[in-house]
């Protein structure tokens, strides 16, 4: 088989050369690169420019890398009232952070950010966090985005400068972040990827729903007609105990060996004459699956956490400890997220003042600072303005022939 | 399975910071400069939420609120230091500093580049000066 085929059968290709191993991830990854690839080209297009290129084709560019990250990175979700605000907020924020790139006047650019900033709080509330949401409008949209405004105000009266209509290095700039962007987006799919362990969750799943006890053999491990079950490694047991191990799950690996062995394999082996014994044993053989599936879940769950460290209790003032037992973390039942408190507030602040009480004071402090130190800096006698500015660019006073 | 997984917030993050970093390199202007700045922190800001959300722990926020803070004492310091470089150049250009650059280096030049001429301000018609005013009869009864 050639590379390209072994790649798409999702060999191992640990070992073979740089070269191989490239071609390997260009194949496989495709969509991000391309999604990229456009998503940089309409970024470089709609960067300032002394004669920018017609808006139209950066524009399209940006349109067409929107859809295809949604199509290709991000992964197809259902359709609720979540997702869709999911989808409109992400999608406002990349637009206002393309338009607060690409903007001449700087002024524009501000109030693109505001849009950023407003859209980044729609997501905080979908994430629970109703008070981070307004504490970043307040401080962020109020404060610091008005004050940034009054500068532009009084150091720029006559709306965009030369030093605006024009970028340091679009092609280079475009091409760090395109490829920063690239090495992201690869880490957080491969690291959060349940694909494999989606599939094996679905398998067991529709084999709870199975009528007799040959469907569900027939879904779980199949055979070779004469082997016995269990002799192949085939059965979805087998492969997900590997998946789990190449995850760096050991202890949820060898809970599903012990099921598998002796439980599963004489299980369904069984050979049972009458029907009660049959629609008990039927009864039995999907008990041994929803456990099997009940492990996996918690494997879903704990895919992509970093384990804490042994022996060191951490508090649970914050939330659940990351050193409890993943079973005692109280979790939706249906879509297995973690609850947090209603209560958002009321619990940040006791997280604060108990758990990181000394980087609240050490936060307090450097505000302290930072406000004596701007007004000090601010205090100085006015420096001398140096020579007039070299004629790269003009000054905030306009174009030289305008005449006011 | 939830709708939306911790990925796909992940990403969106992801975006933003690197949308944050093209704009930082490529902009000349200080305030859009410091903006984009900004931006970046955004993107780690949803990525802190997001890991909180789907570990059950209010850690991650807390860490967002830290993230706000530091980032409001950045802008006081920002501004005041943009001012400084103001009142030298009048100019919010950070081209202009590029006499900082590093040995060896040659700083970009603008001159053989010249931006189109702005619009000719617009010609309105001269219209003839009114005529005199005619003269008011005087009133003869006052109300």
């Amino acid at each position: 088989m050639n590379l390209f085929a072994q790649a798409r059968a999702g060999e191992q290709v640990a070992g073979r050369g740089l070269i191989d191993q490239l071609a390997l991830l260009l194949n496989r990854e495709w969509g991000l690169l391309l999604t990229l690839l456009i998503g940089g080209l309409a970024v470089f297009l709609l960067l300032p420019r002394p004669r920018p290129y017609p808006r139209l084709y950066g524009v399209a560019a940006g349109v067409a890398s929107l859809v295809l990250v949604a199509v290709l990175i991000l992964r197809p979700m259902g359709v609720s009232p979540e997702v869709v605000l999911f989808y409109a907020f992400s999608a406002l924020s990349v637009v206002s952070g393309a338009m607060l790139v690409t903007q001449e006047a700087p002024a524009r650019a501000a109030l693109s950010f505001a849009l950023v900033v407003l859209s980044t709080t729609g997501l905080f509330l979908l994430l629970a966090a109703p008070f981070l949401m307004a504490a970043t409008i307040i401080v962020y949209a109020g404060a610091i985005i008005v004050t940034f405004l009054f500068v532009i105000m009084l150091a720029q009266q006559h709306g965009h400068s030369d030093a605006d209509s024009r970028s340091r290095e679009p092609a280079l700039a475009t091409l760090t972040g395109a490829l920063l962007l690239a090495v992201l987006l690869y880490i957080i799919r491969t690291g959060h990827d349940t694909g494999r362990l989606d599939g094996y969750v679905a398998t067991l799943r529709s084999a709870q729903q199975a009528e007799t006890v040959e469907e569900v053999r027939r879904l779980v491990d199949p055979v070779e007609p004469g082997n016995p079950a269990g002799a192949d490694d085939n059965s979805v047991l087998a492969r997900s105990q590997v998946t789990l191990r190449d995850l760096g799950m050991r202890d949820l690996a060898n809970r599903m060996m012990e099921l598998e062995q002796p439980g599963w394999i004489d299980l369904i082996n069984r050979k049972v004459d009458d029907k009660d014994a049959a629609a008990k044993h039927l009864d039995e053989v999907k008990a041994l699956a929803a456990q099997a599936e009940e492990l996996l879940l918690q494997g879903r769950d704990r895919l992509g956490a970093a384990p804490p460290r042994e022996g060191r209790l951490l508090s649970n003032l914050s939330g659940p400890s990351a050193a409890a037992p993943p079973a005692e973390i109280r979790r939706d039942p249906k879509t297995r997220v973690p609850h947090l408190p209603a209560e958002n507030a009321a619990h940040l602040g006791r997280s604060l003042y108990t758990d990181f009480l000394l980087p609240v004071e050490i936060a307090g402090t450097l505000l302290l600072v930072a406000t004596v130190g701007a007004i000090a800096i601010a205090q100085r006698p006015g420096s001398k303005p140096d020579d007039p500015p070299t004629p790269t660019s003009w000054t905030n006073a306009g174009p030289p022939e305008n005449t006011q | 399975m939830t709708a939306v997984g911790l990925e796909a917030y992940l990403i969106v993050g992801a975006i933003l910071f690197c949308l944050g970093l093209i704009g930082f390199l490529a902009r000349r202007n200080l305030i859009v400069m410091f903006l984009c700045a900004e931006m970046m922190l955004q993107g780690v800001a949803i990525n802190l939420v997001a890991f909180a959300r789907f570990r059950g722990n209010l850690q991650g926020q807390a860490f967002v609120l830290f993230i706000i803070a530091v980032a409001a004492c950045e802008a006081a310091i920002a501004l005041v230091l943009i001012l400084m470089l103001y009142r030298r150049k009048q100019s919010l250009d950070v081209s202009l500093w590029q006499d900082m650059h590093e040995a060896g280096w040659e700083p970009a030049d603008d001159l053989d580049d010249p931006l189109p001429p702005p619009p000719a301000p617009e010609q309105y018609p001269q219209l003839q000066p009114a005529g005199k005013e005619p003269p008011r009869k005087e009133e003869r009864t006052h109300v």
